[in-house]
């Protein structure tokens, strides 16, 4: 039985629809979803699009989480006569072109189920770099440098010189557009990226902006979180967005991190410098325009001077950059009178500047932490820069470039930098904090100075998100604490559900190690890391898991400083030796391309039976987006609490203000995150029903924070497996995988972990019998949570 | 280089290059009068003069202008300098150390703000006329025009100019107390932040304490009323730190809603003049009666007429006060009204209090 699908007509709750649920993945494999799960998971989703709220839903992962979400509201949208849009968003470019693939496989199955096929749309977007066609842009390997070419090729003012008959170089894939209909530029379907590649190439029509250009007609969107919660983006990307549209987040445990990221800046000396010659060579254009074609200038002024705005100007698809500031911070009113004329404002940005450098280059061997307010009036008295042109930077500096019709836009990267942080300081004085560091790091000597201004508040961001959509929902394999986020990202949940798994088997062993086999505590808490017997016993931990683990292994360190320590005096412990028997040592970096070569290495080590050991930083690239599943990884090893670098003044000052305003520990939230980074790294070897493996947390202090893991795990971790020594951590392991190598059909899941439409059937039947009694109830439930 | 202040020809410009050259380091680590450099006198420090903006050492200074004005050491410059007028640079760029200079000058003089004006449009009209000023004084274009409507416009406008510096002087002060007062309250928090753990683990290590006696003692019962006390006690903890940081940011918001209306220029007078009152307001007349000057009785028919009795200071319109006042004493008073609103005014006082002293500048 390839196709499993089931109908739930079940009482009040989904009786107005059909849903189907396709579970082939396109490897062959065959991935059972965990239906006593999903059918909750279901439930809860499909009151939360009803009592129009947000959610915060934590699902195990490899159990289907993302076509059970998709099957749901595609279903649901398609019972309303004018569907809601649903806007997914994922995290990395891989999860949004798997969403994509499982969206396509979902619509396909449907339509066989139905008898025929719906109209609907359903696109993904990412970046031009992964999207664009041109035959010399797209070999261009850095992002920014295929943004400003695309912009050169495809901005509006090209397309004039063109009309006029002047000679300029555009791009035939985005010229081809025009001739279109602007509402069917693809036919109906769902396109994953790589089809959307394909179609573009035998259409001769550029992917990117046909996505662009379409999301108003689509059913569902699959696009990054950034496009959603990054203001200068999200201005030009989703604003045309309904207000009913639903929202997910997937992969969300990291959400507040992006937010911040979203409204943060960092100033170096080196950007100031490159920024100060993009003024230079700004002003080089004015002159120049001045003695060509001054009356553009004197247009410009003209409508500035009016106070007028383009109407299209902030989702016009060109355009330089977007103002930083969130919509409803912005000032709807004309530019300031000081900064209209070009040369003004120009100076104005110089002198801005000039005060940056002052900061940073004052030679000031401390660090400064001060908030905008103090930063502003500093600014008054030395510059007479008044705060609100300086608001108004970004706007005035976009609508000059577009005036000059600047080209090379990459030049002016670092000015653009410049006039955002310019932007934000003036707006925000709540919830930011200006940060001067004068060195790299503790023990550096040579100033290398960095002014940060970093947002506090990871509420800022994502306020317009839960203003505007009615629904909103948070979902990840690993969120837990659940009361973490609402608090943080300050929202009301209707629904906050952590779900746990139904299994067949028990097949994944997570343990806690609290002591070597010489029963001395093992930590890595900074006073005792380096210790040797502490090192030994971490090593030992590792020879002793290495020699009973089939195939692949993932450890996983604190930070990259720790396991370069670990490494080096395990090297001369003789313990990488032990290990070199028995497995491949690889090791990630903080290079991209270097981890991606260990990681293709990893895999073939595994396949072929060498089986190899990855070792990896926990709030790495690895820790997050790569799958280890099945033989890729049988044992994931948690060497220490991977809590923060305390000592970072940003991460100082949001635990402040976090202790402040929202009345969260300083503690409370290092473990909060220490955990879900934790839980993160221990969900990388289990990727679905019939995937087994051995979860180790080797840190003493992990026995305290128990409580903190997702409820999944917490509930598969038995009492005797807490405090365990090595030696009895690897007799428990070696009798776990003994049972997990006795053969094992999918049918003895069947029933139990995975059911069948009969099972379902019988369990409706069983839930109907029960529901006639209890079903008042349960729609008082739903009642109270709509108005709570 | 490209500095407007210096032609390519400028004496002192091809000076400093030559001294570059000699002595291997860079330009603004000598000086161009003396020719000492950092490497020779590692505390030099370079001062100038808002004249004419060229850099000369201390000592220098010291030297030349000892003696009262004289003109510029640099060949080709000869202005009068004086040595009060020598200050430390702020910017690395002299261009922009005169810049800001002028813009001082242009901003004492034209210091309107948008409530001066009826629309946005005029105030923006004016700033960009003002800023039209200052780019032409400092690129030194139409210098003599620029100054003359500089001064017109001063003459206009004495009376406006005066009261708006003076506004923005009184921000800056309830600014700078703002910030201070600020920084306090976060001080006060981060101090109570860590009271509330350390009373928190106190507590913890009692309930262990009690705990194990209990255990030890072998009562069951007792371990599970501890342990409730215990609850109890830590939630009324907890309430009463949720009160007090909620005092606190009440505080602080009170704080910044005073300097926001502050800062909208509509500055009330908060404290009244008066006479000094020691009583602090206190009054002693009572609203339920009022004394008359003559009562019938009989037995005070003899005080009053008796001269030897009131000789001695003895007046019977005393004694009359005195007895109604302890008849009617306490008669509207109820202890518990008393009580809340004698907290409500205390707390309300060191409110403002605080307040006050954040405002009154």
């Amino acid at each position: 039985m390839n196709w499993k699908c089931f109908s739930l007509t079940q009482g009040y709750i989904l009786s107005n629809m059909r849903m189907f649920v396709r579970i082939l993945k396109p490897s062959g494999f065959r991935i059972w979803t965990d239906i006593a799960v999903d059918k909750s998971y279901m439930t809860d989703l499909k009151r939360t699009l009803d009592a129009g709220g947000h959610c915060v839903l934590e699902m195990p992962s490899g159990t289907g989480k993302t076509v059970s979400l998709l099957s749901l509201i595609v279903a649901y949208q398609q019972s309303f006569p004018e569907p809601r849009k649903l806007i997914y968003c994922s995290r990395t470019m891989s999860e949004i072109e798997k969403a994509l693939a499982e969206l396509k496989a979902l619509m396909a199955y449907r339509s066989k189920e139905l008898g025929y096929v719906e109209e609907f749309r359903g696109l993904g977007l990412t970046s031009r770099k992964n999207l664009c066609l041109h035959p010399s842009v797209r070999r261009e390997r850095n992002g920014n440098v295929v943004d400003a070419r695309c912009r050169s090729l495809t901005a509006g003012f090209v397309k004039e010189k063109k009309a006029r008959g002047e000679e300029v170089e555009a791009c035939v894939f985005h010229d081809n557009l025009d001739a279109l209909e602007p509402h069917n530029l693809i036919p109906p379907g769902v396109y994953t990226l790589d089809g959307m590649l394909k179609y573009g190439e035998k259409h001769t029509q550029c992917p990117y902006f046909t996505a662009r250009r379409m999301m108003p007609f689509c059913n569902v969107i699959i696009y990054s979180y950034h496009y959603l919660l990054d203001p200068k983006i999200a201005e030009r990307v989703s604003k045309e967005l309904s207000k009913d549209c639903i929202v997910v987040f997937d992969e969300a445990h990291n959400i507040d991190n992006v937010c911040i990221e979203s409204l943060s800046i960092d100033l170096t000396d080196d950007s100031l410098r490159r920024a100060a010659r993009g003024a230079q060579n700004l002003e080089k254009k004015i002159s120049e325009m001045k003695a060509t074609d001054a009356e553009k200038l004197q247009n410009e002024y003209k409508k500035l001077v009016e106070g007028l705005r383009d109407v299209n100007e902030g989702t016009e698809e060109d355009s330089f950059m977007a103002n930083p500031v969130l919509p409803k911070d912005l000032l709807k009113e004309a530019v300031p009178g000081n900064i209209r004329r070009a040369e003004h404002f120009l100076a104005f940005l110089k002198r801005h500047m000039k005060v940056d450098c002052a900061k940073t280059r004052m030679k000031v061997l401390h660090v400064i932490s001060e908030t905008p307010a103090s930063f502003l009036q500093h600014l008054k008295d030395l510059t007479f820069i008044e705060k609100k042109p300086l608001r108004f930077c970004a706007e005035r500096l976009t609508s000059l470039v577009r005036t000059l019709e600047l080209a090379n836009i990459e030049d002016y990267k670092s000015l653009q930098e410049v006039a955002m942080f310019a932007t934000l300081v003036a707006t925000y004085e709540k919830g930011f904090l200006l940060i001067l560091e004068p060195f790299e790091s503790e023990t550096a000597t040579v100033p290398n100075p960095i002014l940060h201004f970093t947002c506090l508040d990871a509420s800022i961001a994502i306020k317009p998100v839960f203003e505007r959509f009615s629904s909103v929902v948070i979902t990840s394999g690993t969120i837990s604490p659940l009361e973490m986020y609402p608090k943080m990202l300050q929202f009301n949940t209707v629904v906050q559900e952590s779900y746990s798994m139904t299994l067949a088997r028990r097949s994944f062993l997570p343990m806690i190690v609290t002591r070597g086999s010489d029963q001395v505590a093992v930590s890595t808490r900074f006073e005792i890391r380096n210790d040797p017997s502490v090192v030994r016993n971490y090593g030992s931990l590792l020879v002793e898991f290495s020699k009973i683990t089939p195939d692949g292994m993932v450890v996983f360190f604190p930070s990259y400083l720790y396991m370069e320590s670990i490494i080096s005096m395990w090297q001369g412990m003789g313990i990488l030796d032990e290990v070199w028997k028995y497995k491949l040592i690889l090791v990630e970096t903080p290079d991209s391309q270097e981890t991606s070569l260990a990681l293709e290495t990893y895999r073939t080590a595994c396949c072929n039976g060498r089986g190899a050991v990855m070792l990896c930083v926990a709030r790495g690239k690895v820790s997050e987006g790569i799958d280890f599943d099945h033989h890729y990884g049988r044992t994931v090893l948690c060497i220490g609490v991977p809590f923060q670098y305390t000592q970072s003044r940003i991460l100082k000052a949001r635990l402040e203000f976090l202790r402040e305003n929202y009345r969260i520990r300083e503690n409370d939230f290092l473990s909060f995150d220490a955990m879900r980074h934790a839980a993160q790294c221990l969900g990388r070897v289990l990727r679905g029903k019939d995937d087994y493996g051995i979860m180790v947390l080797a840190d003493r202090r992990f026995g305290k924070k128990r409580s903190q893991l997702p409820k999944w795990i917490s509930q598969a971790l038995l009492e005797s497996d807490v405090n365990l020594s090595t030696d009895m951590a690897v007799a428990i392991a070696k009798k776990f995988l003994r049972t997990m190598a006795q053969p094992f059909a999918p049918k003895d899941q069947e029933g139990v972990s995975t059911w069948s439409l009969a099972d379902l059937k019988e369990h409706q039947r069983k839930g109907n019998e029960l529901q006639e009694v209890g079903e008042e109830g349960e729609e008082d439930v739903v009642m109270t949570n709509i108005t709570a | 280089m490209s500095n407007p202040l210096f032609r390519d020809d400028d004496p002192l410009y091809k000076h400093s290059i030559t001294t570059q050259v000699l002595t291997g380091a860079p330009p603004d680590e000598n000086c161009p009068v003396c020719k000492s450099s950092r490497y020779l006198n590692p505390n030099i420090r370079f001062l100038m003069n808002p004249v004419c903006y060229h850099k000369m050492c201390e000592s220098c200074v010291d030297r030349i202008f000892m003696q009262g004005p004289a003109p510029c050491p640099v060949i080709a410059c000869g202005k009068t300098l004086r040595k009060n007028k020598f200050r430390k640079q702020t910017f690395e760029d002299v261009a922009v150390e005169r810049e800001v200079d002028v813009r001082k000058r242009v901003a004492l003089t034209f210091n309107k703000r948008q409530d001066d004006f009826d629309t946005l449009r005029e105030y923006n009209d004016y700033l960009e006329e003002v800023e039209q000023i200052t780019f032409n004084l400092v690129n030194k274009i139409d210098v003599k025009e620029t100054e003359a409507k500089l001064v017109e416009y001063e003459t206009a406008n004495k009376e406006l100019i005066s009261t708006n510096a003076a506004r923005q002087a009184a921000e800056m002060m309830a600014f700078a107390q703002a910030t201070e007062a600020e920084k306090e309250s976060q001080r006060l928090a981060r101090e109570m932040a860590v009271r509330e753990r350390e009373e928190e683990r106190r507590e913890q290590e009692e309930l262990k304490a009690a705990t194990l006696n209990a255990l030890a003692s072998g009562d069951k019962g007792a371990v599970k009323v501890i342990q409730e006390v215990q609850l109890k006690r830590s939630g009324e903890r907890k309430r009463r730190q949720a009160d007090e940081q909620m005092k606190l940011k009440s505080l602080a918001e009170g704080r910044s809603l005073l300097k926001s209306s502050l800062l909208a220029g509509t500055r009330k007078k908060i404290l009244e003049d008066g006479p000094f009152n020691p009583l602090g307001g206190l009054n002693d007349t009572n609203e339920h009666y009022v004394v008359q000057d003559y009562y019938e009785n009989k037995w005070l028919e003899n005080v009053r007429n008796d001269m030897a009795a009131q000789a001695g200071g003895y007046f019977v319109e005393e004694y009359y006060g005195r007895s109604l006042f302890e008849a009617f004493s306490g008669l509207t008073f109820f202890v518990d009204e008393e009580a809340t609103r004698i907290e409500e005014e205390k707390r309300a006082t060191t409110y403002t209090d605080l307040m006050i002293s954040d405002a009154v500048s």
